[in-house]
C-alpha cells in the first residue's frame, strides 16, 4: 500500500464515519419526532392530545380554521404548552407553510392533504410564510402565529 | 391588445426574422459554395472532409465563420460564446431582481416582473449557461485532447446548437412567470398573475431546449467512445473528458421523465387530466421534475471539476493526486446524484419511509463530492510550485466555494434543518456558493485560458481579470453569506417582498450581487480591450495540444 | 478574426442583446388596465355562474339570466364558472366608472341596446377560454379583489366570444357609506333586457342553421 492510497483510505474512512455519526443523528430525529415531519393527512396518526387545525391555502393568503368553526385569514391563534395538528390542503396551485421558528414545514397541495403536528412553547409571536412560489402575490403570503 | 393588432405585429415580426432567417441561410450557402469550389480544386469530392483536415489540430480563433464551419471546434466556439451571452442576459436579470429588494415592499419594479425576471434568471442560467459552457468546452477541448480520428456529425450538432438557441429564445419571448420548477396547477394558469400568459411558450421552449441538448450530448459520446484516436485508451483520457462522459450520461438517463411530464403538461392545457384530474395529484409532476432537477445541478458541478483537474494538472505540472480515485468519484457521484431527488420534497407528504431514505442518500452523496475535493487539494500540496495567474486563483477560489456549498448542502439533508431552512434563502446561498464560485468561476478560468486561441494569439490584461476574479470572489461571498444568515432564520426565497425584520441581509446581499455584476463588466471591458491590441503570443494554449508533441494527457503517473 | 475588432464586437453584441431582453421583461404586461390588488383580503365571496351563449346563469338556473351582482368592497370575489353549452366562453371585468343612479339606469339600457359599448378598455380576463374547457360540467374559478376605496363603483362582467348575450353588470359597494347602493339585490333575469337578448340570440342561431340547411342542400 502506497503512502497515496493510504492518504486516501484515512480521509475516506474520517469523512464517512463523519458522515454516519450525521446520519445517525438525522435518522435518530426522524425516529423520535414522526409527527412533526409533513406526511399525508390520516386521522388515526394524529397524536392524541393535539388539537386539529384546518389549513387551506389560496391566491394569496393562508386560512385557518379551528374545532369550533370559527375561522381565520393570515393569522393563526395557538397557546403554549398544546399540541396542535395542522391539516394543510390548497384550494388552487402548490403552497407551503413554513412557521421558521418552530421548524414547521408542509407543503399545501390541491388534492394531497398533509398534516404536521407541533408544539409552541413560549408565547409570542412568530412568522409564517409560504415558500413555495405560487403567483404574483406569493410574497404576501405570510401572516403571524400568535401564542398566548 | 386587440386581435388585429396582435395580427400585425405578428406579421412585422414574422417577416423580420424571415428576412434575417434568409439573410443567414444566404450567408451560409454562399459561403459553403465557395468552401465547395476550394475544395475541389484541391482535388476532393467532399468538401466537409478538406476542411476538416485544414482545421485539424489547429486552434480555432473566434469568427463569423463559426457559424459556417460544422467542425467540432466551430460548434464548441458557438456554444461557448452563446452561453456566455446567455450569462449575461440571465445576469443582468438576476442584478435587476437582487437591487429591486433593497426595500421590504416592491417599490422598484411590480410583482409580476419580479417573478418574470426570477423564472428567466433560473433556467436561463442552467440551461442555457452552465450546460451550454460545459458542452461547447467539450465541443472545444476534446477534439485535441482525444485527438479525433474523425468529426463527421458537424451537420447533425450544428442542428442541435439551433434547436438549443431557438428554445432559450422562446424562453425569454414567452415572459413565464411560473420559476424553473414548473409546478403543475401553476404553470397551467395563463394569466399574468399566474404563470405568465404565454406560459405555454415556455413549455414549448423547455421541450426544445431539451431535444437540442439530448441530441448534442449524444454526439459529444459518440465523439468521445468511437472517434477517439486509437492511442488514447480510456484510462488515459484527461479527467475532463471522463467529467463530460459521466455528465452526459446522466444527462440522458434523467431527463425523459421530465420531457414526458412536458408533454403532458402541454396536454394539460387542453384537457386537464395528467396533474390536475382527480386521478392524479400535482406532486405526479413534482416528482417527474425532480428526477431530472437533481441530476441536472450536478451537470451544472461534474463537468467544471473535470475542467479543475486538467488546469490544477497544466498549472502544477504535477500530475492528479490519484487519476483513479479522481474518475471514480465522479462516476461515483453521477451514480448517486440519481438516488437523492426527493431529498427536494422532504416536507411535500412523501411519507415517513421516503424521508428516512432520501435523507440518508443525500449523506451518502457527499462521499464522492468529499474526495474530489481532497483529489484537488492533494494535487496542490505535491505540487513544487503553483503558478497564481488569474485561471488558477478563480479553481482555488471554486474549491474553497464548492467545501463551504457543499457544507450547507450535508446541512439541508438533515430532516430537523431541511424543516426550517428549505425554501428559505438558505437554499439559495447553498447553490449560489457552487454556481457562482465553481461553475462561473472556472467557466471564467477556462475562458482566461483559452482566450489567447479564441483572439488568435492575443493576451489579457492581467491585471484587470485579477480585478474580475478579486471582484466576483468577494461579491459571491458576501451574497450567499447574508443569504445563509438570513435564510437560516427563516427568510423566504422567491419573493418579490419579505418582513422588514430580513432587510439588514437582503441589503448585504445586494451589495453582493451589484458587485459580481460590475465584476463581470470588467471581464466584458477585459476582452474588448485586449482584443484590440495585436497578436502577441503563439495562439495554441496549454488546455490544447500541438499535434507534434506528446505530451503525457490526463494524470496518469 | 483578421481585424481587431472581435472582442468589441462581441461586448457590443452581449450589450444590445440584454438591454433588448431587459427591455423585453421589463415591458411586459402586467395584467392590464384593472390590475388585482397587492393586498390580501379578508372576506370572500362566491359567485356561482353558468357559462351559456344564451346568458350568465346566475347559480346554473337558467331562469335567472345575467345578473346584476352585489359585492362589498375588500372582498375577493370568487367567480365559480361552470361550462354549460360547450361552446368557448371567457369571463372579462371591466371597470365602467363610479356608481350613481343615472349612471345605473344607462349602463342597464346599454345592455339591452349596445352591449359592446359599455366593455370599458380598462380590462381583466378572470378566465380564460382555455380555463373553461368546452367540457359540458366542467367547472373552474377565477378571482379578483376588490380592495381600496377606488375600487367602488359599476362594472361589466362578459364572455368576449359571446358579447352581445354574456353581458352583465356588477356593482362593488361600499359598506361603510350609502346604503342606497346596498339595497339592490341580485338583479332577475325576467327583464325585458334579458328576453330581448335571448331572442336575438335564437334569432342568430335559426339564421345560422338556415344558412346551414341551405348549405347542405346546395352540396347535395
Amino acid at each position: 500500500m502506497n503512502s497515496k492510497l493510504k492518504n486516501e483510505m484515512i480521509y475516506s474512512i474520517v469523512v464517512i464515519v463523519i458522515l454516519l455519526v450525521v446520519a445517525i443523528i438525522n435518522v435518530n430525529y426522524i425516529d423520535g419526532h414522526m409527527a412533526n415531519i409533513a406526511q399525508p393527512e390520516n386521522n388515526s396518526t394524529v397524536p392524541a392530545n393535539s388539537t386539529i387545525i384546518k389549513v387551506t391555502g389560496y391566491q394569496w393568503a393562508w386560512s385557518f380554521t379551528y374545532t369550533n368553526g370559527t375561522t381565520s385569514t393570515d393569522v393563526l391563534y395557538a397557546q403554549a404548552g398544546h399540541a396542535y395538528t395542522l391539516q394543510v390542503t390548497s384550494k388552487d396551485v402548490i403552497h407551503d407553510l413554513l412557521i421558521p421558528n418552530l421548524g414547521v414545514q408542509v407543503y399545501a397541495v390541491p388534492g394531497h392533504p398533509n398534516q404536521v403536528t407541533f408544539e409552541p412553547t413560549k408565547p409570542g409571536t412568530y412568522i409564517f410564510e409560504c415558500v413555495e412560489y405560487c403567483g404574483q402575490d406569493h410574497y404576501l403570503m405570510r401572516g403571524y402565529l400568535e401564542v398566548s | 391588445m386587440s386581435t388585429i393588432d396582435l395580427l400585425i405585429l405578428a406579421s412585422v415580426v414574422g417577416s423580420l426574422a424571415a428576412v434575417l432567417v434568409f439573410l443567414v441561410y444566404y450567408l451560409t450557402a454562399s459561403k459553403a459554395e465557395s468552401m465547395s469550389l476550394t475544395a475541389k480544386e484541391e482535388g476532393y469530392t467532399d468538401s466537409n472532409a478538406y476542411w476538416r483536415e485544414q482545421l485539424y489540430g489547429k486552434p480555432r480563433p473566434l469568427s463569423w465563420s463559426i457559424f459556417t464551419y460544422d467542425d467540432a471546434k466551430s460548434i464548441g466556439l458557438r456554444y461557448i460564446f452563446t452561453a456566455v451571452l446567455f450569462l449575461f442576459i440571465a445576469g443582468a436579470f438576476g442584478v435587476l431582481m437582487r437591487v429591486s429588494l433593497f426595500d421590504p415592499n416592491p417599490v422598484i419594479i411590480q410583482p409580476i416582473i419580479y417573478n418574470i425576471l426570477m423564472t428567466q434568471h433560473a433556467t436561463l442560467m442552467i440551461y442555457m449557461f452552465a450546460i451550454g459552457a460545459a458542452l461547447g468546452f467539450g465541443y472545444y477541448l476534446l477534439p485535441s485532447q482525444l485527438r479525433l480520428k474523425r468529426d463527421n456529425m458537424g451537420h447533425l450538432s450544428s442542428v442541435a446548437y439551433w434547436i438549443w438557441v431557438l428554445g432559450g429564445a422562446l424562453f425569454v419571448l414567452s415572459r413565464s412567470s411560473m420559476r424553473w420548477y414548473l409546478y403543475p396547477p401553476l404553470s397551467l394558469q395563463l394569466t399574468p398573475t399566474g404563470a405568465g400568459a404565454f406560459n405555454w411558450l415556455a413549455i414549448i421552449a423547455m421541450e426544445l431546449i431539451f431535444i437540442g441538448v439530448t441530441m448534442a450530448s449524444v454526439i459529444v459520446l459518440k465523439v468521445i467512445f468511437i472517434d477517439r484516436a486509437d492511442n488514447i485508451p480510456l484510462s488515459k483520457m484527461p479527467v475532463f473528458a471522463w467529467s463530460v462522459v459521466f455528465t452526459l450520461i446522466m444527462l440522458l438517463s434523467s431527463d425523459e421523465p421530465l420531457m414526458v411530464g412536458l408533454g403532458m403538461l402541454f396536454y394539460d392545457f387542453f384537457n386537464p387530466v395528467f396533474f390536475t384530474g382527480t386521478t392524479s395529484t400535482p406532486l405526479t409532476f413534482a416528482v417527474l421534475f425532480w428526477f431530472w432537477g437533481h441530476p441536472i445541478v450536478y451537470i451544472a458541478v461534474i463537468p467544471y471539476f473535470g475542467l479543475m483537474y486538467d488546469i490544477i494538472t497544466r498549472f502544477t505540472k504535477t500530475p492528479v493526486y490519484s487519476y483513479f480515485s479522481g474518475v471514480f468519484s465522479l462516476g461515483l457521484l453521477m451514480i448517486l446524484s440519481e438516488l437523492v431527488w426527493g431529498h427536494h420534497l422532504l416536507n411535500s407528504g412523501l411519507g415517513i419511509d421516503w424521508v428516512l431514505f432520501f435523507t440518508s442518500a443525500s449523506f451518502v452523496v457527499v462521499i464522492p463530492s468529499a474526495l474530489t475535493i481532497f483529489n484537488m487539494i492533494g494535487t496542490l500540496w505535491k505540487a513544487e510550485k503553483i503558478r497564481l495567474t488569474t485561471p488558477m486563483m478563480f479553481v482555488i477560489n471554486a474549491i474553497l466555494d464548492f467545501i463551504i456549498g457543499g457544507v450547507t448542502g450535508v446541512m439541508l439533508a438533515s430532516q430537523s434543518v431541511n424543516e426550517v431552512a428549505h425554501g428559505t434563502y438558505f437554499v439559495t446561498a447553498h447553490f449560489h456558493f457552487i454556481f457562482v464560485g465553481l461553475t462561473l468561476g472556472v467557466t471564467m478560468a477556462t475562458f482566461y485560458l483559452l482566450y489567447p486561441t479564441f483572439s488568435n494569439g492575443r493576451v489579457y490584461d492581467e491585471r484587470l481579470a485579477k480585478w474580475h476574479f478579486y471582484i466576483t470572489a468577494f461579491g459571491s461571498l458576501l451574497m450567499s453569506t447574508s443569504w445563509a444568515v438570513g435564510g437560516y432564520l427563516g427568510m423566504p426565497r422567491s419573493v418579490a417582498g419579505y418582513f422588514a425584520q430580513f432587510q439588514a441581509y437582503q441589503d448585504s446581499a445586494i451589495i453582493g450581487g451589484v458587485i459580481i455584476g460590475i465584476g463581470q463588466l470588467v471581464f466584458l471591458y477585459n476582452i474588448a480591450k485586449s482584443w484590440l491590441a495585436q497578436p502577441t503570443t503563439d495562439p495554441y494554449n496549454i488546455l490544447e495540444y500541438r499535434n507534434e508533441t506528446n505530451q503525457e494527457i490526463g494524470g496518469g503517473e | 478574426m483578421a481585424s481587431n475588432k472581435g472582442g468589441v464586437t462581441f461586448a457590443v453584441i452581449i450589450i444590445l442583446l440584454v438591454s433588448v431582453a431587459f427591455g423585453y421583461v421589463l415591458t411586459s404586461p402586467t395584467g392590464g388596465g384593472l390590475q388585482k390588488s397587492n393586498t390580501p383580503t379578508k372576506n370572500t365571496q362566491y359567485i356561482n355562474l353558468g357559462a351559456d351563449a344564451a346568458g350568465w346563469e346566475y347559480n346554473y338556473n337558467t331562469s335567472d339570466r345575467n345578473p346584476v351582482l352585489n359585492v362589498n368592497l375588500s372582498t375577493t370575489v370568487y367567480f365559480n364558472v361552470t361550462e354549460m353549452d360547450g361552446a368557448p366562453h371567457n369571463l372579462y371585468i371591466a371597470y365602467d366608472g363610479s356608481y350613481s343612479a343615472s349612471a345605473f339606469a344607462k349602463y342597464m339600457s346599454d345592455l339591452t341596446t349596445n352591449p359592446k359599448s359599455i366593455e370599458g378598455s380598462n380590462n381583466y380576463k378572470v378566465l380564460s377560454t382555455s380555463e373553461i374547457t368546452q367540457t359540458i360540467g366542467h367547472k373552474t374559478q377565477g378571482s379578483f379583489p376588490f380592495v381600496g376605496s377606488s375600487m367602488v363603483g359599476i362594472y361589466t362582467y362578459w364572455c368576449s366570444v359571446h358579447y352581445e348575450t354574456m353581458v352583465g353588470l356588477l356593482i362593488v359597494n361600499d359598506t361603510s357609506g350609502s346604503a342606497s347602493v346596498a339595497s339592490m339585490h341580485v338583479y332577475n333575469g325576467a327583464s325585458p333586457s334579458h328576453v330581448n337578448n335571448q331572442s336575438t340570440y335564437s334569432t342568430h342561431v335559426s339564421n345560422v342553421l338556415v344558412t346551414m340547411e341551405t348549405a347542405i342542400k346546395t352540396v347535395e
